[in-house]
């Protein structure tokens, strides 16, 4: 209900975007393989159904697997540099340069590594993932309220038991923010993955799109992965919700 | 045979030395409140006692036993509630224990019924009062299995009323359920009111100056707060006061 009340705005703008651009193109007579109209789009994508429905659900299974395997490598990586500082001073600049590697570049090179298989559009996308995961999870357990640490360790609480009851519980809203970037980011991995060459997937259809310039197709793909990213979203959105209860919409503190 | 014993307690933080030679006793189930100006290090004897430092100098004794740099020797209630915002308030109650290793859930419901807080077990700390949270955070310390508490200024952030309807509160939970308690205030009226035996820490380097044994009987009510007694008290801890504190 309260997506409803507070979504109507940003619905009614692209509405209007879409009205404006269905008006725009044959007025100025743009050709239908230059940009296609909202409503040409809308129809290629309902006919068109049993053409890409296997690439569609080629890169959800891959996104899925890529975001699971990149979310616990992302969250492991945290856990890691978070108890030892060492190993923190170390990598985490690293890390951060790990993410200006554009890649674009590092796809061809994955593909001569490791081939066509499943294992480089894996790397691509675990790469992708692991990233604000990682930097969400780590600020999210060096946050934690000093007073509430205070308290702890003179209960006598070790390392494991600070971790554990407090931390990790205090990085959960951290996380989850990590988790919804990095659930959009999966689908993006995945389609560039798919450009590098693979049987199937959106990354697949587009390219063939794309190359003999049928239009209405690379915007019905666009649309797709629009689509997919919000569905994954809106999926770690729902999951937040149930795992974090406690969290208020006037957000109480720990004094009050 | 004396629960706690602090002998010739010395610590300093970078040259600044906060505690020198200091000496207390706390008996089995005595109630005792420390005194002191503010900065006078009573959060670092605290901090010692909870064993996160190391002294420079002394000993820390529980139960005949050396507690010197030793976490988790002793049961704590922090200025702040300190409650985690994402445990009911049940499992916040039980922290404590749980950290000391052995938690048994109906003591804890049934504590808090005692307290006050029945009803409340499923709720969430940020949908409680502040002198609730209070309550909430004694009754954790109460069932930590340590043999001593210590109170770190606990009721300082609460309005006036509320404070001294917990004061109240907390002589009658304690009644039922005694411990020897070591509170840190720098409220001459609370410290009366609450503890068989008052210490005053002097300006740092911290020590104590005087000690003063409150005889009023126990069960206490409010009302002893405006007898004569009282007042003949507060002034002569206020003058000791005056003179720890730096001109």
């Amino acid at each position: 209900m309260k997506i409803m009340q507070k979504g109507w705005r940003p619905v009614l703008v692209l509405i209007l975007l879409l009205i404006i651009w269905q008006v725009l193109v044959p007025l100025f007579e743009v050709p239908d393989w230059l940009l296609p109209t909202p409503y040409q789009i809308g129809l290629e994508a309902i006919n068109s159904w049993p053409n890409y429905s296997g690439h569609l659900f080629a890169t959800i299974r891959l996104s899925i697997l890529g975001f699971f395997i990149g979310s616990s490598v992302g969250l492991g990586v945290a856990m890691i540099l978070h108890l030892v500082p060492k190993l923190r001073e170390t990598f985490y600049p690293l890390l951060i340069l790990s993410q200006n590697i554009p890649i674009i570049v590092l796809a061809p090179l994955l593909v001569i590594w490791f081939g066509f298989g499943l294992l480089p559009k894996l790397v691509i996308i675990i790469l992708v993932c692991f990233f604000p995961i990682t930097i969400a999870a780590l600020d999210g357990f060096r946050q934690t309220s000093g007073e509430l640490l205070h308290y702890m360790k003179m209960a006598g609480a070790d390392r494991r038991q600070i971790f554990w009851k407090l931390e990790w519980p205090h990085a959960m809203p951290s996380i989850f923010s990590g988790l919804k970037i990095a659930a959009t980011y999966s689908v993006m991995g995945a389609v560039i993955s798919e450009w590098l060459g693979a049987q199937e997937g959106i990354g697949v259809y587009m390219t063939l799109a794309s190359s003999s310039f049928r239009t209405t197709q690379v915007f019905v793909a666009i649309l797709l992965i629009m689509c997919l990213s919000m569905l994954f979203f809106a999926a770690i959105v729902l999951l937040e919700k149930r795992v974090i209860r406690w969290k208020t919409s006037g957000g109480g503190d720990a004094n009050g | 045979m004396a629960e706690l014993v602090i002998e010739q307690l010395t610590k300093s933080f970078g040259g600044a030395e906060v505690l020198k030679e200091l000496s207390l006793q706390i008996q089995e189930e005595e109630f005792v409140a420390v005194l002191g100006p503010s900065g006078s290090g009573k959060s670092t004897l605290f901090h010692l006692i909870g064993g996160l430092y190391e002294p420079d100098a002394g000993t820390i004794l529980l139960g005949g036993e050396n507690i010197n740099g030793k976490k988790g020797s002793v049961s704590y209630m922090p200025q702040s509630p300190s409650l985690l915002p994402w445990r009911t308030v049940l499992d916040n109650v039980l922290l404590g224990a749980e950290i000391a290793g052995h938690k048994d859930q109906q003591v804890a419901v049934k504590m808090m019924e005692k307290a006050g807080l029945a009803g409340y077990e499923h709720s969430y700390p940020h949908q409680l009062s502040g002198g609730m949270k209070q309550r909430a955070a004694f009754i954790r310390s109460l069932l930590s299995p340590q043999p001593l508490i210590l109170l770190d200024e606990p009721f300082s952030a609460l309005d006036e009323f509320t404070r001294s309807e917990m004061q109240k509160w907390l002589l009658d939970i304690w009644q039922h359920n005694k411990r020897s308690i070591l509170f840190v205030t720098h409220n001459i009226e609370e410290a009366l009111f609450l503890a068989d035996r008052i210490l005053v820490l002097s300006e740092k380097p911290a020590r104590v100056v005087a000690e003063f044994n409150v005889g009023f009987a126990r069960p206490r009510a409010q009302d002893i707060t405006l007898t004569e007694e009282f007042l003949q008290y507060k002034k002569d801890i206020y003058k000791v006061l005056k003179k720890a504190a730096p001109k």
